[in-house]
């Protein structure tokens, strides 16, 4: 059984190149799928990011409302 | 800055609990609509024509002018809690006009929705149709549960202290302008592209 597969993966190298998500040979095929991959790798740490730097301001503004409440 | 010194209220938090709280949901909402998208993007790649054949095509125009009245609604209600923080009069006036134009916006998208299903348009019909109505659906799901934070917050402008309600309008805001800000993005996606 071994020596059979190994025979048709030497047959047919492509098979085995192939994505095994892949169930349509158009070229905007990939690309949707290379898109779609860097926008929901991008997305996580850009909003958790901007939820940080809202905090982040937050914060700032309570210790510039503190800061001119002692000058007053 | 530092804030060695400086007498900073200690319990005060830098921005209020239920905002930190929403902006986390609106960042998982966003996930999910990322996934979303990403799926109809992929499953529409992988057919040579799209919309398929005998499948009714969208209402672009009537959408159009449908986005108009919910963008109008966003800047109505960003208007109105400018308004309410300068205790301006008519910001209760402005918060009305936006839950309407906001209504407006999910009664035409369901009289559009009738017209689509009555053409042969529903979620078994096709890929199309089921993309359509999840991802459309889903926006107007979301719409719908805006309006009804916004219906409730409402009453609590004569009822409640100031700050307090500025924290609920400010958390309600960033919902409905979730909603808001993400239609242009479904609207490309799904009717234009």
């Amino acid at each position: 059984m071994k020596i059979l597969i190994t025979t048709i993966m030497l047959l047919m190298p492509q098979a085995l190149m192939a994505c095994s998500v892949c169930f349509t040979g158009r070229e905007g095929f990939m690309e949707a799928f290379y898109a779609t991959t860097v926008l929901l790798i991008a997305l996580p740490p850009a909003l958790l990011g901007s939820i940080g730097y809202y905090i982040y301001r937050g914060h700032k503004k309570n210790l510039k409302a503190a800061a001119d409440a002692e000058k007053n | 800055m530092s804030s060695e010194g400086l007498k900073i209220n200690p319990r005060k938090p830098a921005i209020p609990n239920g905002v930190v709280g929403m902006l986390f949901f609106v960042a998982s909402e966003v996930m999910f609509f990322a996934a979303l998208v990403s799926a109809y993007m992929i499953l529409r790649a992988g057919v040579p024509v799209w919309p398929p054949w005998g499948q009714p095509r969208l209402p672009v125009t009537a959408t159009a002018f449908n986005s108009l009245v919910l963008f109008a609604s966003g800047f109505l209600l960003i208007l109105a809690g400018k308004q309410f923080a300068m205790d301006k009069a008519g910001y209760k006036k402005t918060y009305i006009l936006s839950l309407a134009a906001g209504a407006f916006f999910v009664i035409f998208q369901g009289y559009e929705w009738v017209g689509l299903i009555n053409f042969g348009l529903t979620m078994t019909s096709s890929n199309y149709g089921g993309l359509f109505y999840l991802i459309i659906g889903t926006h107007a799901f979301h719409a719908v549960a805006a309006l009804v934070c916004l219906v409730w917050l409402y009453p609590k402008f004569d009822t409640v202290e100031k700050e307090s309600v500025q924290a609920s309008l400010t958390t309600v805001k960033i919902f409905w302008l979730f909603v808001v800000g993400l239609w242009p993005v479904l609207y490309t996606t799904v009717y234009l592209l």
